[in-house]
Parts: C-alpha cells; sequence; structure tokens
C-alpha cells in the first residue's frame, strides 16, 4: 500500500462497498420473494377455478344420470379423475389431473350426445355452458400462472440470482401444462414496426434489432 | 410452449409512462401559467373593485399578490387535472355503466381476460353510440375503466370484441391509461374557452379568432418597442418611455391575453396529446394477441372498424388519442385534432406476421361487414356530427 493513503480513507472505501453489496443483496433477495410470491397468488387463482370446475361435475353427472343410467363406467371415469384432481397437490399433479378429468368429461359428453331428449334439456346446456366458462377461465389463469413461474425461474436460475437462490434452496416452480388442443401459437414481436411494413399473411419472422 | 414470449420490459414501460405523467403535469402547470395571468386584464376591464385593489396596495403590491394567486390556482389547477381526468372524460364522452343484466358477453370476456392478464376487473361502461369505437382510462389498473360504444357490440363478434378488450387492458396494465387519460383532462382544459366560444356561436368563434391575431401582432410589436427606441431612439424618447411602463405592461397583457387563450394554448393542448406515443398502440396490439393467442380477432376488428368511417361518439379532439381506432373527424375544418394514431393498415400487417398469416380473404370479409354496418345505420349518421 502507498504510503501516502490515509488508511481511514481505505476502510471507509471498503465499508462502503461491503454495504454496496449488501444493499445489492438485499434486492435480489426482495425481487426474488416478490417473484416467488406473484406465483403462489397466480396459483390460487387456478385452485380457484379448478375448485369451481370440480364443483360443477356432480351436477353434471347427476343430470346424464337422469337420462343415461345405464353409462355406469363413463360416471365412475368422471368420478376417479374428479377425486385425483381434489387430492393432487402442486402445479404438475393438478394440470396432469386436470387433463386426465378433460378426457373423462369427453367422453361423457359424446355418450350424452346419443340422447337427444338430454341435449335438449335446458338444465344440461346450461351446465355445459358454465362448464365451458370455467373451462376458458383456466385456460386464462394457466396463461397468467405460467408467465410467473417464467418469470420466477429465470430470476433464480439465471446468474447472480442463482449464487443467492441455491443458498437459500429456492427451487423452481412447476408449470401448469395444457392440454394439447390449446389456441394456435402465436409469435409476438414488440420491435418497433418498420415503415417498409411486411405484407400480411407472411411467415413469422424475428425481430430485427431496431 | 409460446408462453416464452414476454411482453418485454413492461417494467421500463410502467416507468417510462409514469415519468410522462409528470412530465405532462408540468408542462400543463407553466402553459396554465399566463392562460390564468391572462385573466388579469379581463379582471382589470370588467371588475372595478380591482382597481380599488390596485389603488389600496399599490401597483408593485398588486404584481405580487396576483402572481402567488396565479400560482396557487393554477397548482389546484394540476391536481383537479390529475385526480377528476377520469371523471371529466366520462362525463365528455356520456358513457353510462353497463347494468348487471347488460352485456354479458362483454363482461364475460372481460373477466376472462383479466384473469389471464393478471389484472384486476375494470369499470365498463357503454356509450350510447352508433359508431364502434373503443378506449380505457384510469390512473392506475385497481381505478381502471373501459369504455366500449353501442356500435362496437352490435357489429363485433366474441373474437373481435375478445381482441379489442385485451387490446385496452393492455393499455391499462403499461400505465398507458394514466398519461392518456391526464393527457385528455388537460387537453380539454386548455381547449376549454375556445370550445366554448365556438359552441356558443361559430361565427362569433372566427371574429374572435382574427382579434386574437390582431392582439398577437400588438403584442408582439409592443414587446419590439423597447429594443426598437434602445436602438434608434434619442434617450430623450427612452426617458418618455420609462414614465409609461404600466399601461405598456397593459398593452402586452391586452393584446397577449386573447391570442393566448385562444390560439396558443389549444395548439399546446394538442401538442400535449403528442406526447402520447403512436408505438403505444402497436405494444398494446402485441400484448393484446400475446394474451388471447389469437391476432386475427384484433386484426378483424381493426378492420371492420377502419371500414365504418362513421361520425365519431360525442367527439371531442381532446380525447381522440384514447380511441382504439381514431376516431374520423367530426369536428370541423378549423378545429381538427393532429393525428394520434398509426395507420391501421399497418397495425393488421404487423398482427398478421404474429399468427401463421391471415387470409386475404378474411380481412375482406371484415371490411365488407363494417361497410355493411355503416350503411345499415343510416339515421345514426349525422347523430353525434357538429354537436360535441
Amino acid at each position: 500500500m502507498p504510503a501516502n493513503l490515509d488508511p481511514n480513507l481505505v476502510a471507509a472505501a471498503i465499508s462502503g462497498a461491503a454495504v454496496l453489496v449488501v444493499i445489492w443483496l438485499v434486492v435480489l433477495y426482495n425481487r426474488m420473494i416478490q417473484s416467488r410470491n406473484r406465483v403462489t397468488e397466480a396459483w390460487s387463482g387456478i385452485e380457484v377455478q379448478l375448485r369451481r370446475r370440480a364443483s360443477l361435475i356432480p351436477n353434471i353427472v347427476e343430470t346424464v344420470r337422469g337420462y343415461a343410467e345405464h353409462e355406469r363406467g363413463v360416471f365412475e371415469e368422471v368420478a376417479r379423475a374428479r377425486g385425483a384432481l381434489q387430492q393432487a397437490g402442486g402445479a404438475a399433479e393438478a394440470s396432469s389431473a386436470n387433463n386426465v378429468l378433460t378426457q373423462a368429461l369427453r367422453q361423457l359428453f359424446a355418450v350424452a350426445e346419443n340422447y337427444p331428449q338430454l341435449r335438449a334439456s335446458e338444465n344440461f346446456t346450461q351446465l355445459q355452458k358454465e362448464l365451458s366458462d370455467v373451462e376458458e377461465k383456466i385456460a386464462f389463469a394457466r396463461q397468467f400462472y405460467n408467465r410467473n413461474v417464467l418469470d420466477y425461474n429465470t430470476r433464480i436460475q439465471t446468474f447472480p440470482g442463482v449464487v443467492v437462490a441455491r443458498n437459500l434452496g429456492l427451487k423452481p416452480a412447476e408449470f401448469f401444462e395444457a392440454p394439447d388442443e390449446g389456441r394456435a401459437e402465436v409469435h409476438v414481436s414488440f420491435a418497433r414496426p418498420t415503415s417498409s411494413a411486411v405484407q400480411a399473411s407472411q411467415p413469422p419472422k424475428e425481430p430485427g434489432p431496431s | 410452449m409460446p408462453d416464452n414470449e414476454q411482453p418485454v420490459l413492461i417494467y421500463d414501460r410502467i416507468d417510462a409512462n409514469k415519468r410522462r405523467t409528470l412530465l405532462l403535469l408540468a408542462l400543463f402547470g407553466l402553459t396554465l401559467l399566463p392562460f390564468i395571468a391572462c385573466l388579469l386584464p379581463v379582471l382589470l376591464f370588467y371588475v372595478p373593485l380591482t382597481w380599488l385593489a390596485v389603488y389600496k396596495i399599490g401597483v408593485w403590491g398588486f404584481l405580487v399578490v396576483v402572481p402567488t394567486l396565479v400560482l396557487a390556482t393554477v397548482t389546484v389547477f394540476i391536481c383537479l387535472g390529475y385526480l377528476h381526468a377520469n371523471r371529466l372524460i366520462l362525463r365528455i364522452t356520456g358513457a353510462q355503466p353497463v347494468r348487471q343484466d347488460e352485456a354479458p358477453e362483454l363482461r364475460r370476456i372481460v373477466e376472462n381476460l383479466c384473469i389471464g392478464a393478471g389484472l384486476p376487473q375494470p369499470r365498463l361502461y357503454v356509450a350510447e353510440s352508433a359508431t364502434p369505437n373503443a378506449f380505457a382510462i384510469g390512473l392506475n389498473p385497481s381505478r381502471a375503466s373501459i369504455i366500449v360504444t353501442r356500435g362496437l357490440l352490435q357489429l363485433l363478434d366474441r373474437r373481435e370484441l375478445e381482441g379489442v378488450v385485451a387490446h385496452e387492458l393492455s393499455h391499462i396494465a403499461n400505465y398507458d391509461t394514466r398519461v392518456s387519460t391526464v393527457a385528455a383532462a388537460l387537453a380539454y382544459t386548455l381547449r376549454l374557452p375556445r370550445a366554448a366560444l365556438f359552441r356558443l356561436n361559430s361565427f362569433i368563434g372566427i371574429v374572435m379568432l382574427v382579434i386574437s391575431y390582431f392582439g398577437l401582432a400588438a403584442f408582439c410589436m409592443g414587446l419590439l418597442l423597447p429594443v426598437a427606441l434602445a436602438l434608434i431612439g434619442t434617450s430623450e424618447m427612452m426617458a418618455r418611455f420609462r414614465g409609461l411602463l404600466v399601461p405598456w405592461l397593459l398593452e402586452l397583457f391586452v393584446g397577449g391575453s386573447p391570442g393566448y387563450v385562444y390560439i396558443l394554448a389549444p395548439k399546446i393542448g394538442r401538442r400535449l396529446q403528442g406526447l402520447v406515443s403512436q408505438e403505444r398502440e402497436f405494444l398494446a396490439d402485441a400484448d393484446a394477441a400475446l394474451l388471447t393467442r389469437y391476432p386475427e380477432g384484433l386484426a378483424r376488428a381493426l378492420a371492420k372498424l377502419s371500414a365504418v368511417h362513421m361520425p365519431p361518439l360525442k367527439a371531442e379532439a381532446a380525447t381522440a388519442h384514447l380511441y382504439i381506432v381514431e376516431p374520423s373527424a367530426a369536428t370541423p375544418w378549423w378545429d381538427q385534432a393532429v393525428q394520434t394514431h398509426p395507420p391501421i393498415e399497418e397495425r393488421i400487417s404487423v398482427l398478421a406476421r404474429m399468427g401463421s398469416g391471415i387470409p386475404a380473404s378474411v380481412l375482406n370479409a371484415a371490411e365488407e361487414a363494417g361497410i355493411k354496418y355503416r350503411y345499415s345505420e343510416p339515421d345514426t349518421v349525422d347523430a353525434g356530427a357538429g354537436r360535441s
């Protein structure tokens, strides 16, 4: 150390740097926790809709049973899938249970197709409408949840966050996978459109640097 | 999985919008200062008591008291403009809240998209106009409102309505609505005297404009007077001018104030609207495509809306930048708004690039539907024009 450096000054600089590092760590940590809380909140949004869906199902089954009592196999399958969904913990498990339930319901409605009186029943169409509304809500809630999961996972898996996250034992969150019927893929570009506007119905392009 | 296309930099956009709002309010304050100072000559001429005040506290005392009052008034105006922007715009457009039993499809779409965007439910309003259009206002997402016209609900199908609502929700999430709501309220305030005059009688309005221009010329000449005296005048003339300082200030006020109130301030109001960027429409379109996963819906809606071209709503030039598509001009030639939106064809082509492309036949069909709608509503064509 050169003799003309004031040791007090050096000490002050070092402690200042240490304070900055601590502040930086605190900010990093807070962002991670905030992000994790967002994931939790988004998950509760999905859960509400899943619960609504599960609570609709007994009514639907009862209605169908009134017209098609002997289709016992389908009813049992729906009941089993519903039970599995209610038991499911965690996003991955719940999403697969939800997809199984969707399959079972599809069968149920395929059965219902064979009973014109049932299809004409006002109660049944009303329930069907409610169910499709809930399913749409689940799809949107899933979208919001997955976006938050992506944000959180990116935060805790990229440097420098990964160092802090590993020490704190933060684990990546699970995505809520969609059944394979979703809407078409969308390539959104947030780049500023250039004046040489591309004509409609061209294949999607990567956003260029603008 | 398409979920990995983040709406990039949404936090940056929110911050930029908050900064822009502050800038708007500051500029508004600056604009308002002379605006209110210009009331001074009016006071002097029409309220005899003012002379008494001048007599009591002296000219220089008066010149201290008045700016203080002006500053206080400006501050109050800024706060009012910020806090009451929402209500003001709702009143301008005459929109009514959607009742519980009304427009179930719209309510359901809004509910679902809010779940997808993670936003609180905005309040919904319908403006009784056959011209299809929509906009969103609100200082923050928890106190936001979406306004649609009756015509929008009639013209659009479910998927198209979904695209429009998603576009508006994106404006809310980005805090675009904060900037645009404040800009609309401020522009409206600055244009108020002129608009009121023209609504009273457009002949009087034009006469007043001519007077204002003459006043501005007098103001400029008044400003040049001391310069001219300093350059070519004798010292005797300078001394005489010093004795006439107060009449000279009065001349500046009297000459400049109508020009400022009726010509400059409305122009500045329009420039304030210009601070609301056109780029935000592209961003909101992209967000909407991301949220609905169906760019075609919004593209079809835009094609329909652009084909209608009906006189809009109770359109005030001050609110033009709010709408999803630019309201076509129902205002007379001396009161035209600046262009507030990018061309719709460009927006549609950008949307088409996002999905797997949109066949031209689909867009043509949408446009034809729009044109057909326009001619099926002949009684409404005149309804909004002129009266605003």
